[in-house]
């Protein structure tokens, strides 16, 4: 028996950045597993690159808030990644919550996610594609960050990566204006928006439907960064000017639910200029979180 | 005194390396077979401001030299007081009184914050990373950390001294590897990549062949396909295996390569990710400011090296370090009078409390490195394997190979001295 056939699947449960995942069991331990399966074409350069930077920046990155990955059988047709097997990603975990998530869960949540996030970046890994999807959570209330198939370990000084990363909603206005250099705070603007969307149950903070839609809805709510608030802001590739929106108290109004220390941090992770941007190891030490009892 | 701005020079325009190459074993053919796509990739990119730094490290955002750094840093402080506290929280303050009537613990308290974070606690006296706060290309506020991550990573990955030694007949010996090396130093040169790339090619073989008999008819296949692997983990635009294919003349197929891939990265158990001595020099010329030629002469000290079995057990972390002193020793050396001591000089180049902190090396530990080193680079004079001596002699690398100072006599005079 090959060692693929070690697992036998149960049902699909979603597309990866490349591949398809499956629920699946452990013909071995019984156990429940994540298998994502990469098909190998006779065209394809072998590995996918993306699948590779996934499966060795996960060798690394050990840590309860990111998902483990258990094992890989590569074989000439396919390659599959096993990983812990988590219920529900936080997408469906909106839709099934009716608009309101208890602010303690939020918090939670929030704190989980920091942390995964923390340790991505003190080990010089950049995930680059946070969004509720590729945030797995299990039925003690554990959230993983997942889908590391945009992620890359980033050197220092960091040097011109590609500006075609993250999901537009969850997109910094660094990126969206086509910045190449870029580093943590890429994250942190995605942790931001996916924090007000825990706050309102779900609803996500800038839908937009293409790029100038993305940049206009985040200038509404935080104000058109120029010159003096952002220097350099025009000097990005891909930078136009937009209408001068002044910087408003609407995101506030934006999380209406969300405490006052809550509404400070989000603040400081959704700021327009990246070098200003919270750090996911100092919005730990934020005071939101200093009511907060850790499980870990 | 620059500081590492040598890095962070946007490159000419295109390839500065299409003639001269005669004598090349690999034809001179190799951009004409690259797709249009990966043409346009490498010409597109001198266009729009985000081409590779010349010495292919980092893009083209000015960093300041010393001076700027410190107007900076003024001016960091005032825009992130500023805006960020003065202006937007007593804001959200003033007005949440308004949206939060209900909860009662929250009278309109102001959320008084100061970034506190529980990442290394570095003595001011040591610190060189605060200035670069509004500068986002150098992570200063994770750089220590990563730093000492780094180091405990690099003890997990060890190479052996001398594998290669005393293998049997037919395998790989170092001299195979080293002809291997010099000329896959070539094929990188020509699909210009990453020298981050190179790095982890090097060190992909090594662990490779460290654990596998190989022996050395395939060592071609294994070389390019470790350079491929490393393209995938490193590159934005990665060169096809059609590409790798046929620059080396159709020594091996597509086919014999994906086989290769899957026993390199099964064989290293998928633990790619190794620190690499260029990430390492990076780090300390930056903390000792080094110039720029400074460290372009470290950087090809430490390319060096690839070719030379005798290196390749070295941490990376150690033999950047000692690339670092060497480079600076050897510009500061000419300065030296007979009257002054050599040790006031070493404490000069390796502030001795400093360096610890940042490094954990001392000077002594550094001495038998840097006297390798050295040794390598009288050896230059020489040797057949010139591929990286021909890099390093282009006048965009400051032609460091050809400069007085790397001349075989002069380090020679120059290593006698440290050594007293």
């Amino acid at each position: 028996m090959s060692r693929a056939d070690k697992y036998e699947k149960i049902e699909r449960i979603g597309e990866g950045t490349y591949g398809t995942v499956y629920k699946a069991r452990s013909l071995l331990t019984q156990d429940i597993v994540a298998l994502k399966k990469v098909r190998l074409d006779d065209e394809d350069d072998g590995v996918p690159s993306s699948a590779l930077r996934e499966i060795c920046l996960l060798r690394e990155l050990r840590h309860p808030n990111i998902v483990r990955l258990l094992d890989v059988i590569h074989t000439e047709k396919t390659l599959n990644l096993i990983f812990e097997y988590c219920d529900q990603d936080l997408k469906k975990y909106f839709d099934s919550c009716n608009g309101d998530i208890d602010p303690k869960t939020v918090q939670s949540f929030f704190w989980q996610l920091l942390q995964g996030l923390s340790f991505c970046h003190e080990h010089s890994v950049l995930h680059r594609d946070l969004k509720p999807q590729n945030l797995l959570l299990t039925k003690n209330g554990e959230l993983k960050l997942a889908d590391f198939g945009l992620a890359r370990a980033y050197g220092i000084p960091v040097k011109c990566y590609s500006s075609e990363v993250v999901t537009l909603w969850y997109r910094p206005p660094d990126v969206l204006f086509g910045a190449k250099i870029y580093t943590t705070s890429i994250d942190i603007w995605s942790a931001g928006c996916i924090f007000a969307e825990l706050a309102n149950g779900g609803k996500p903070l800038f839908p937009g439907e293409s790029v100038d839609d993305q940049l206009r809805r985040i200038f509404k709510v935080i104000g058109t960064p120029t010159e003096e608030t952002w220097p350099g802001v025009s000097a990005l590739p891909e930078y136009k000017p937009f209408s001068i929106y002044q910087p408003t108290l609407s995101l506030i109004h934006f999380v209406p639910k969300l405490n006052n220390k809550g509404k400070d941090l989000l603040l400081r992770c959704l700021i327009c200029n990246p070098s200003q941007r919270i750090s996911a190891a100092d919005a730990l030490q934020h005071p939101y979180f200093s009511d907060f009892q850790s499980v870990n | 005194m620059n500081h590492y701005s040598a890095f962070l020079r946007p490159s000419h325009g295109k390839s500065t390396n299409n003639e001269n190459d005669e004598n090349s074993s690999i034809k001179n053919l190799f951009l004409k077979h690259l797709t249009k796509s990966q043409q346009n990739a490498l010409t597109n990119n001198s266009g729009k401001g985000t081409t590779r730094g010349i010495l292919s490290d980092v893009g083209n955002r000015q960093v300041p030299n010393k001076s700027t750094v410190i107007e900076q840093c003024v001016e960091t402080k005032a825009i992130l007081t500023v805006p960020a506290q003065a202006a937007s929280l007593p804001i959200i303050v003033s007005k949440i009184e308004e949206i939060t009537l209900n909860d009662k613990q929250q009278k309109a308290e102001p959320v008084v914050y100061e970034p506190f974070t529980k990442l290394a606690q570095v003595p001011p006296e040591f610190d060189c990373d605060t200035v670069d706060q509004a500068n986002i290309i150098t992570a200063s506020e994770y750089v220590v950390d990563i730093c000492l991550y780094w180091r405990e990573l690099e003890q997990k990955t060890p190479i052996r001294q001398n594998y290669l030694l005393n293998r049997a007949e037919g395998t790989a010996s170092p001299q195979n590897r080293a002809v291997l090396i010099d000329w896959l130093y070539q094929v990188h040169d020509r699909f210009k990549l990453l020298s981050d790339t190179f790095h982890m090619t090097i060190q992909l073989i090594d662990r490779y062949l460290q654990i596998i008999d190989a022996s050395k008819h395939e060592l071609q296949l294994i070389g390019s396909t470790a350079l491929l692997i490393a393209c995938k983990y490193e590159e934005m635009t990665i060169p096809g295996m059609n590409d790798f294919v046929y620059v080396s003349d159709n020594a091996y197929s597509k086919e014999e390569m994906k086989e290769m891939e899957r026993r390199i990265i099964s064989t290293l158990s998928y633990d790619l990710g190794r620190p690499l001595s260029i990430n390492f020099l990076r780090r300390y010329s930056k903390i000792v400011q080094a110039t720029d030629i400074e460290h372009t002469l470290g950087k090809y000290l430490l390319d060096l090296t690839f070719t030379d079995h005798s290196f390749s057990h070295l941490c990376p972390s150690y033999i950047s370090a000692c690339a670092s002193f060497l480079s600076r020793y050897l510009f500061a050396y000419k300065r030296l009078t007979s009257t002054t001591s050599i040790n006031a000089l070493i404490e000069l180049l390796w502030p001795s409390q400093f360096m610890q902190y940042h490094t954990n090396y001392t000077f002594d530990q550094l001495r038998p490195g840097i006297e390798q080193l050295g040794q390598l680079l009288i050896a230059q004079e020489t040797t057949k394997l010139r591929s990286v001596q021909k890099k390093f002699s282009q006048s965009n690398l400051f032609s460091v190979a050809q400069h007085s100072y790397c001349k075989g006599a002069y380090v020679q005079t120059a290593l006698a001295r440290l050594s007293k």
